[in-house]
């Protein structure tokens, strides 16, 4: 790592013209010391290492990816005239630009993960430069510290925070350039700091209030009667752009001095920025001396100064501990959880969604449902469906008696983004177009233009015959790199493809209601039947049909539609309908049912037999009977049917 | 020497860049070349349709393959313009477009397309002829551009737009009150100084806004649908209890109605909002106000209230809801009402008449026809229709396509007809222009000319409610804001439950 300028008079600092490294010629043979030598590329390598392979595997960029516009903020870059005009005439608007381009490349995650070592690296960088500067000695390992606290942010995926920390990145770095540059004269310090402010304003927007505090900060300590100069620079300044900001520059499309969203940031910024120059000027303070092997330091000072870089590495080491511990806690694992079940669910990862543990689901299961439980089971549903597992293993999760989780109809009506875009996505699948359509609608109004929200709505309005208009939303992805493979899938060019003859929107426009009906306020079986009886060979909505009378608790319906599995060319019923079929059978042997053409398997009515067995044992509160009835039929119908909720395959 | 090899090398990449070497004689081209027995595709469909003479430049794109593009738009009049490209969008340069236009008024306009073939053989095509109309259009028109939308828009917009220049400048972005809604806007007859602006926020409440003379005027409580008196004494306005619904088979899966709605009368003069028995009857649902050119009757649709539950959505008898189209004379001086007359029944239609607008000459009243409800912009099957005043003769308007047409507007020497039309795919609303002639003849309609010509391409937000303005709105949208986010407001007498909330659902027998 390159050691900052230093001041050539002190006796106490190493020659600012040399690296460090260099100018360190080692005389004493102690293996601490040679380590200490090559100690800042070491620990910068193995630093910079594990952080990357911890925001690679633990993190996860991916999940930023997916996470994009779930908070209200989304990045999407676009290659168009008004977006370059947003980025380049509203200030602050490249600091968005670069955050949206890290959040876009997250979608590859080792892509993401180096980028955010890289900003972590210039978050580093930067601290070490201005404080070294400042102190006039380079620090030995503190510099670390805000590249760990930036780890807490990227391990809570809250993405609208990422312009912030770029534009301080940026204006550490600025306030870096000004040491660097500035001289004696109090005119070129002025003239310098002015420059560097309105450059910093233009690129960070608010942020410049950090880049002047650091600048003044760096002035109070290293030049302390000669602040004056700068301080009525920083006031006029601040008095120009403000009112610049107010009357002059209508840079923003956002009215800028009614929006309240501005003076939050303003706030924000403020509140950022007298913490982190605190921290920077106290990072000075408290930092131990590096040692100067070779130097001539006496060994007393030697040994205070090992304990000055103990000193430094405990500190880190507890804030990382710390930042490890605060990534581990309940609400960044569920929302780990529930990122990976999202990232599942939209790319139809199957194996994924189905071989997670999901251990929220079990941990509270069945007394407690959150909207991640039902987004988990929703996804859990559609992996089933789409490995052909839902008729036999859909109860080998915990799961209540609420059909809500199949399709989200009502949680993608209460605001909660990633349930619209769960919901969308089952929508599709079932060919229900015109809720899909609202549904991506909606989504799109909360979230912005998403890619892969423009994508569906290409897909939905071709498969209503809309080709105008799914061009138009064809070319408006066009223009947002990274998503040629979802617009090569129409062939070369939106303007001559053929959209309607994409297989996609073949499948939509075949699934489709072909008769109107209201859906505000339908259940699910009015949606299901009407897309069954609008086309009977819609595999997914007779699935889901029969899923929805199951968690409804309702036998007698599953029964009464086996004779639609002749329809889709089942071999063998489906375990679980068999126990619906036995429990139906049970209440109402007299039940006149039409059968398809598999017959039911024979063992189901001896499964039936020990699971009632195990029911009187356990009434009769016979010790080990509830684990048994846990273990054997925890992924039953049977055990659902009884407790009104799953407990899964436990086994 | 160094001088004169940099100024060489200097001037040959200028000429290269242009092409200028490349430029053939437009004329010796056309005459060599064969024309094809066709006109050339262009989008925007730009062929045959009739022009202000005060339009901007009408750019477009040739829709033909071909490596080189040779445009020449000309008239009888007037020096022709030439665009030569490699690409196919062509646009107009304004100044020669403007002076065009002008010396052809009450002409033709034609749009010769030549077409060089990678191999070097050049393609013709039959000229597009367009008229050059006498009548001008008004130089202004205000407009909404907002996302498709199903619950709120984040990006809702009122923008104004020469039309002379293709300019667009924005009045009021909805983002400064977010989250809210910059809803319908009027002006008093064309004219943008006496504006009306209705606004629903969240933080600041609902009002409107009422521009008179450059001052701003708040007034604390919902409008909906409003109409200003041709004397700028009255607005008379809606209250509507609206909400939505969604079908399952629909091309549009939206849909909105009226639970309950009836019109009030705010007094300008006054700062009063009054009631009106005739058209706020308990038994019907009145909406979508116009005053006629003089100001002696007021226009509305009106359907029969014909349920009772005002919470099960949708109601009962939605899809048989029809509005009929009603008037009742009105006399300014003593402030009085008459009659009310049903000028077209929705029994005879057997289609809800909505949106009725009356053109400034006092002559016509053009008005929605659909299905049913009153809701003409989310029905596919709304029509635009013109009906004699005088006769009480009606007819659809040739502008129609098979998606909804609704938002129309007059300009102020009622020639020109600005509406929203679905067309595009059905669901991203454009603005299309149309002449209107003396005997009420509609011309082909156009899209709202813009500067990159394929813009309209890749832009997902869909257009609402043009309206043609006399001048330029100069109120700054700073002020606007100021009204919007003030506590401060006008001193209305608003009836306490009326004013703001439509009629209590009548009681249950």
């Amino acid at each position: 790592m390159k050691r900052p300028t230093a001041d050539h008079t002190d006796p106490e600092k190493p020659d600012s013209s040399t690296h460090g490294e260099r100018a360190m010629k080692p005389v004493d043979n102690h293996w601490i010391l040679r380590h200490l030598t090559r100690g800042p590329y070491i620990t910068a390598i193995l630093f910079f290492t594990s952080y990357f392979l911890f925001t690679l595997f633990y993190i996860d960029p991916r999940l930023t990816f997916i996470f994009n516009g779930m908070n209200k903020y989304s990045f999407v870059f676009e290659f168009s005239r008004e977006y370059a005009a947003t980025i380049a005439f509203v200030p602050g608007g490249f600091a968005k630009l670069a955050a949206t381009l890290i959040v876009e490349a997250s979608e590859l995650g080792w892509l993401g993960a180096v980028l955010l070592t890289l900003v972590a690296g210039g978050l580093t960088l930067g601290t070490a430069a201005f404080v070294t500067t400042v102190r006039r000695k380079p620090l030995f390992v503190l510099h670390y510290a805000p590249a760990i606290l930036f780890l807490a942010v990227l391990s809570r995926y809250s993405m609208q925070y990422l312009p912030a920390i770029l534009s301080v990145v940026g204006s550490i770095i600025l306030a870096h350039v000004y040491q660097r540059a500035s001289g004696e004269s109090a005119q070129r310090r002025c003239a310098l700091f002015s420059l560097l402010c309105l450059v910093s304003y233009y690129l960070f927007s608010f942020t410049a209030i950090l880049f002047g505090v650091l600048v003044i900060v760096h002035e109070f300590l290293v030049r302390k009667n000669k602040i004056v100069s700068i301080l009525c620079t920083a006031g006029v300044l601040a008095i120009v752009l403000f009112l610049s900001r107010l009357f002059i520059f209508p840079f923003d499309r956002v009215f800028n001095y009614a929006s309240i969203v501005d003076f939050k940031q303003l706030l924000l910024y403020l509140f950022l920025a007298a913490p982190l120059s605190a921290l920077l000027a106290g990072l000075g303070m408290f930092s131990a001396d590096r040692v100067r092997i070779g130097g001539k330091k006496s060994e007393h000072g030697r040994v205070a100064n090992l304990l000055g870089m103990a000193r430094e590495i405990v500190v880190v080491l507890a804030l990382a501990a710390t930042m490890l511990w605060a990534t581990r806690d309940w609400t960044t694992k569920t929302l780990r959880e529930l990122g990976s079940v999202v990232y599942g669910d939209r790319n139809a990862v199957w194996n994924d969604v189905l071989q997670k543990k999901h251990s929220f689901l079990f941990k509270n299961s069945p007394n407690w449902q959150s909207p991640t439980t039902l987004l988990t089971a929703h996804a859990l549903y559609r992996a089933l469906y789409h490995s052909g597992r839902l008729g036999t293993d859909m109860f080998s999760f915990p799961q209540i008696a609420d059909p809500e989780p199949l399709l989200l109809w009502k949680s993608s009506s209460s605001n909660y983004f990633p349930a619209w875009a769960a919901s969308l996505e089952s929508a599709m699948d079932l060919g229900a177009v015109n809720f899909a359509e609202k549904t991506a609608g909606e989504a799109m109004e909360n979230m912005g233009p998403l890619p892969f929200l423009l994508f569906r709505r290409t897909l939905l309005a071709a498969a209503k015959g809309n080709d105008e208009c799914a061009h138009v939303y064809l070319n408006k992805l066009k223009q947002m790199p990274g998503y040629g493979a979802l617009t090569r899938r129409f062939g070369r060019g939106a303007g001559t493809a053929d959209v309607s003859a994409d297989t996609g929107v073949v499948r939509l426009r075949s699934c489709r209601d072909t008769a109107d009906y209201i859906f505000n306020r339908v259940d699910e079986e009015t949606v299901l039947s009407n897309l069954l009886k609008s086309n009977p060979r819609n595999r997914m909505a007779f699935e889901y049909l029969m899923a929805y009378y199951l968690l409804s608790r309702r036998p007698d319906m599953v029964a009464r539609n086996l004779y639609r599995l002749d329809d889709f060319g089942y071999t063998k019923i489906p375990v679980l309908y068999e126990e619906a079929l036995e429990i139906y059978r049970e209440k109402d042997s007299a039940a006149n049912i039409v059968l398809p053409k598999p017959t039911p398997n024979p063992l189901t009515a001896v499964r039936s037999e020990r699971f009632l067995q195990l029911m009187r044992l356990y009434e009769t509160g016979a010790p080990g009977s509830q684990a048994a009835l846990i273990a054997e039929f925890g992924a039953s119908y049977f055990f659902f049917f009884i407790f009104r909720h799953s407990a899964g395959d436990q086994s | 020497m160094k001088r004169a090899v940099f100024l060489f090398l200097g001037l040959s990449v200028i000429f290269g860049l242009s092409g200028c070497g490349d430029h053939p004689d437009f004329a010796a081209v056309c005459d060599a070349t064969a024309a094809a027995d066709r006109t050339p595709v262009l989008k925007p469909d730009y062929a045959d349709i009739t022009i202000p003479p005060n339009i901007g430049p009408l750019n477009f794109v040739i829709q033909e393959s071909g490596a080189r593009f040779f445009t020449r738009i000309s008239g009888k009049r007037g020096r022709p313009i030439t665009v030569f490209s490699a690409h196919p969008e062509v646009r107009v340069p304004p100044g020669p477009w403007r002076r065009l236009l002008l010396k052809n008024q009450g002409d033709t306009l034609c749009i010769d397309v030549c077409i060089r073939q990678s191999d070097g053989s050049w393609r013709g095509f039959r000229t597009v002829k367009n008229a050059v109309s006498g009548d001008r259009t008004d130089p202004y028109i205000m407009y909404r551009t907002l996302s498709v939308l199903y619950v709120y828009s984040r990006d809702l917009c009122l923008y104004q737009r020469d039309l002379e220049t293709n300019k667009e400048s924005e009045i009021l972005n909805a983002l400064n009150f977010f989250p809210g809604c910059c809803n319908c806007h009027t002006f008093c007859g064309n004219d943008p100084s006496r504006a009306f602006f209705h606004i629903r926020t969240q933080d600041f409440g609902n009002s409107a806004l009422v521009v008179t003379g450059g001052t701003v005027g708040k007034i604390p409580t919902k409008f909906g649908y409003t109409s200003w008196h041709p004397s700028g004494k009255l607005i008379v306005y809606s209250v509507n209890k609206v909400d939505q619904c969604f079908h399952a088979a629909w091309k549009d899966p939206r849909d909105a109605f009226d639970f309950n709605s009836g019109l009030k009368v705010y007094r300008v003069d006054k700062h009063k909002i009054v009631t009106v028995p005739q058209i706020y009857r308990e038994s019907a649902l009145e909406t979508w106000p116009c005053w006629s050119a003089d100001g002696t009757c007021l226009y509305f649709s009106s359907a029969p209230l014909t349920w009772s539950d005002f919470k099960t959505n949708p109601p009962e008898n939605l899809k048989k809801t029809r509005y009929s189209l009603m008037r009742i004379p009105y006399d300014v001086n003593s402030d009085s009402w008459g009659a009310l007359d049903t000028v077209l029944s929705a029994d005879v239609t057997g289609k809800s008449i909505t949106q009725p607008r009356v053109s400034p000459d006092g002559k016509f009243i053009v008005f929605c026809m659909h299905p049913y409800g009153p809701s003409p912009y989310l029905q596919p099957g709304s029509d635009l229709y013109i009906m004699d005043i005088a006769t009480r003769k009606y007819e659809p308007l040739a502008v129609n396509s098979e998606w909804s047409e609704s938002w129309h507007s007059w300009s102020s020497n009622s020639r020109w007809l600005a509406f929203t039309s679905k067309r595009n795919g059905g669901i991203m609303g454009r603005i299309y222009l149309s002449h209107i002639d003396a005997n009420g003849k509609a011309a082909k309609p156009f899209i709202l000319p813009q500067n990159d010509p394929r813009f309209y391409d890749s832009f997902i937000k869909v257009y609402t409610i043009p309206e043609f303005a006399i001048s330029r709105f100069a109120v700054p949208q700073k002020a606007l804001v100021s009204a919007i986010r003030s506590y401060q407001h006008l001193d209305v007498d608003v009836p306490a439950i009326t004013g703001a909330t439509p009629k209590a659902p009548p009681k249950p027998e």
